[in-house]
């Protein structure tokens, strides 16, 4: 069997989601400034989320995909609002400290609820796989892939086509200038939270079917989506795409030819080379604000 | 009335005739281990019952009834290390039967080495025990490598057709790695191929580049070591990823019930070991047979016996015919007894190496049959699927 193009097949699908996966903490990062530590743990609450609705309310992770979208916002907002605000105006190191903070409180939340047992979100039809030629593609890794890209697409084309994603990229670019357009920052503050969260829920949504997942699994996502955004730099939709493809990419190969135990030291290493000739990253540019 | 106490203490005493030989033992009755550590005891008390309704043990030329003196470590590898310490110096206990759980059974063991007791235990499994270069510490449950061991040993013996190549996965963690080094070792033994023998670190949640070069290497038995949670995931990517070796073995999960809940039909005809089976078919001494033993317990508790009530009975037996074999009380003589042995009991063939550790038993594996693990080695409850289907 010739391995690489299945190699590269599952590059390709796992990049799809870590693309996706990473927008939210970009965005975030990228317009309000805030490097939330607690996105990895936004994104395990998505998971048991989407297991609840799967295990109670039978809703296939398609069609609760939805649901998590909606209760990512409000759930960012009200995080927004009542937490980060207040912080915001203090030192950024504060902000910072409380997600971290945010973090210890959700999972250990998640694990007084749910207990540490590995949970998964096992659809019926995820077991299965397609085989083309002598590649095997598993029905729920292209399943991610897709909705993550549509996903992705769809963000992409709101924060590019809309008046309030217009507006999102022109605080990120100038807070003032925004101001004196008309547009209120704390409010689109509140909308960019709600939207990151939005996608952080319903990414972890789909990590729940994609694998295996515990409460203490958030701070391993951090990582990832902290890397993904180190290495495709944080400038625009397109930039979490490449951070996302090169962190699956690097991950794939390194577990493959040096061991399953190699592959986050070996991101880290490219990481840190990248910080050190490309600072801002591989297609980074000034926010989400510069087209 | 404390004269009358005595008086019918000396009565009891001079009526029986026979001398009392006091074993003691720490056991969890609290704690976590509080079901095992009640499972455990009930072995050692079906076991002190069946000798003493037959007379008692004959050391020499005195003949001894048994009496069992218990704590509770609750659960507590130190209380138990203290109580075994307490059970040498104040209640002058030389023979020792062991706790609960590996934690505790080293513990213990630190204090029957030092004070010269004697300790055969039926409830640590940790090769650490082992390799500690104690002299006076025996146990009859199977250790790491003899998971992998004794799944390499069933599988070389299926016919058509023979199994030519193996992969080996493991945990990286003390007690997956050397099941798995149990399983090359013996694979190298059996002239087998080992196509890939790789670690994956501890908690991980996706295996797919480990999975991908499985399928590269087609190899006809697959054995994967690790705990519960990655035996279910090696299981759902082996799927996933459609390969299909003839023989697949789990060094833990299959027995577990929660196994077949979490993987539906696809744990049908997984192998996996186990310390011991009711399926097994030794004769014994004591009870007659391994049947003769599971009607014993039946009848005194109700219930039939799992794993840990018979190592408990099984490492009080192996100290019952150390001492009439050596026909003394002295630690020194009963050690030897112990070294020597080759016993067939209920439990298996009861053997030590020097360490202490058993190495005559064999383990027996069950497959996942209709969604209950059957034994199918060394005795056959069933018999074994094999090759295994491919994947539904």
């Amino acid at each position: 069997m010739e391995v690489l193009p299945q190699l590269i097949i599952e590059s390709l699908l796992l990049g799809g989601f870590y693309s996706f996966m990473a927008i939210g903490f970009s965005l975030i990062w990228g317009v309000l400034g805030i490097l939330n530590l607690a996105y990895g743990s936004y994104i395990i609450l998505g998971a048991y989320l989407g297991l609840i609705l799967f295990r109670y309310a039978g809703l296939d992770p398609i069609l609760s995909i939805p649901v998590s979208l909606f209760a990512g916002f409000l759930f960012g907002v009200l995080v927004q609002k009542l937490i980060f605000n207040r912080a915001m105006k203090l030192e950024p190191f504060m902000v910072l400290i409380m997600s971290f903070g945010l973090d210890v409180l959700i999972s250990n939340a998640l694990n007084l609820v749910f207990k540490a047992d590995v949970r998964s979100i096992t659809v019926s039809y995820g077991g299965d796989s397609f085989i083309v030629g002598d590649v095997i593609i598993a029905k729920v890794k292209l399943l991610v892939f897709v909705l993550s890209l549509l996903l992705a697409l769809l963000l992409y084309l709101f924060l590019s086509r809309t008046w309030t994603g217009r507006a999102i990229r022109a605080v990120a670019l100038d807070r003032e200038g925004a101001t004196l357009v008309g547009i209120d920052p704390a409010k689109i503050f509140l909308i960019t939270a709600g939207i990151g969260t939005a996608v952080s829920f319903s990414s972890g949504n789909l990590y729940g079917i994609l694998q295996g997942f515990t409460p203490f699994d958030g701070g391993l996502l951090t990582v990832k989506v902290f890397l993904i955004s180190i290495l495709g730099g944080l400038g625009r939709i397109e930039s979490a795409l490449a951070g996302g493809f090169l962190l699956a990419f690097i991950e794939v190969i390194s577990s493959f030819y040096l061991g399953e135990g190699w592959k986050l030291f070996v991101a880290l290493v490219v990481m840190v080379a990248v910080l050190i000739f490309k600072p801002r990253g591989l297609l980074g540019s000034k926010y989400y604000g510069e087209t | 009335m404390r004269n009358l106490l005595l008086f019918l203490t000396l009565l009891i005493g001079f009526s029986f005739s026979a001398e009392v030989l006091k074993l003691g033992a720490a056991v969890s009755f609290t704690g976590k281990y509080a079901k095992e550590g009640d499972l455990l005891k009930k072995g050692y008390e079906l076991w002190k019952d069946t000798v003493n309704a037959k007379g008692g043990i004959k050391v020499g030329d005195k003949t001894y009834k048994v009496e069992i003196i218990y704590y509770d470590d609750q659960s507590n590898p130190n209380r138990a290390a203290k109580l075994v310490e307490k059970l040498i110096t104040e209640d002058k206990v030389k023979f020792i039967l062991g706790p609960y759980g590996s934690s505790q059974v080293f513990a213990a063991a630190g204090a029957v080495e030092k004070y010269d007791a004697l300790m055969v235990q039926g409830g640590g499994a940790a090769s650490k025990i082992y390799k500690q270069g104690y002299k006076k510490v025996f146990g009859v449950f199977n250790v790491a490598p003899d998971y992998g061991k004794n799944l390499i040993e069933l599988a070389t013996s299926f016919k058509n057709p023979a199994p030519k190549t193996v992969a080996i996965i493991y945990e990286k963690t003390i007690f997956a790695e050397d099941a798995a080094k149990g399983a090359l070792e013996e694979a190298k033994k059996k002239g087998l191929k080992v196509v890939l023998f790789e670690s994956y670190p501890k908690g991980v949640q996706d295996l797919s580049s480990l999975m991908i070069k499985v399928k590269s290497k087609k190899p006809d038995i697959v054995i994967g070591a690790g705990h519960f949670k990655d035996s279910v995931l090696v299981i759902k990517q082996l799927k996933q990823f459609k390969i299909n070796p003839k023989f697949v073995g789990l060094t833990v999960g299959p027995p577990i019930p929660s196994f077949v809940k979490e993987l539906g039909k696809d744990a049908e005809y997984i192998f996996g070991p186990v310390q011991w089976s009711r399926a097994f078919k030794y004769k014994d001494p004591l009870f007659g047979s391994t049947e003769g033993y599971i009607k014993a317990f039946k009848e005194k508790y109700g219930e039939e016996p799992e794993y840990h009530a018979a190592g408990g009975t099984a490492a009080a037996m192996s100290l019952q015919y150390a001492l009439e074999k050596a026909g003394s009380l002295k630690v020194e003589e009963v050690r030897k007894a112990l070294l020597s042995m080759k016993l067939e009991t209920f439990y298996g063939i009861i053997g030590f190496d020097e360490t202490g550790k058993i190495v005559t038993k064999k383990m027996a594996v069950i497959q996942i049959q209709n969604g209950k693990p059957r034994t199918v080695y060394p005795f056959q409850e069933v018999k074994p699927v094999y090759p295994k289907p491919e994947w539904k």
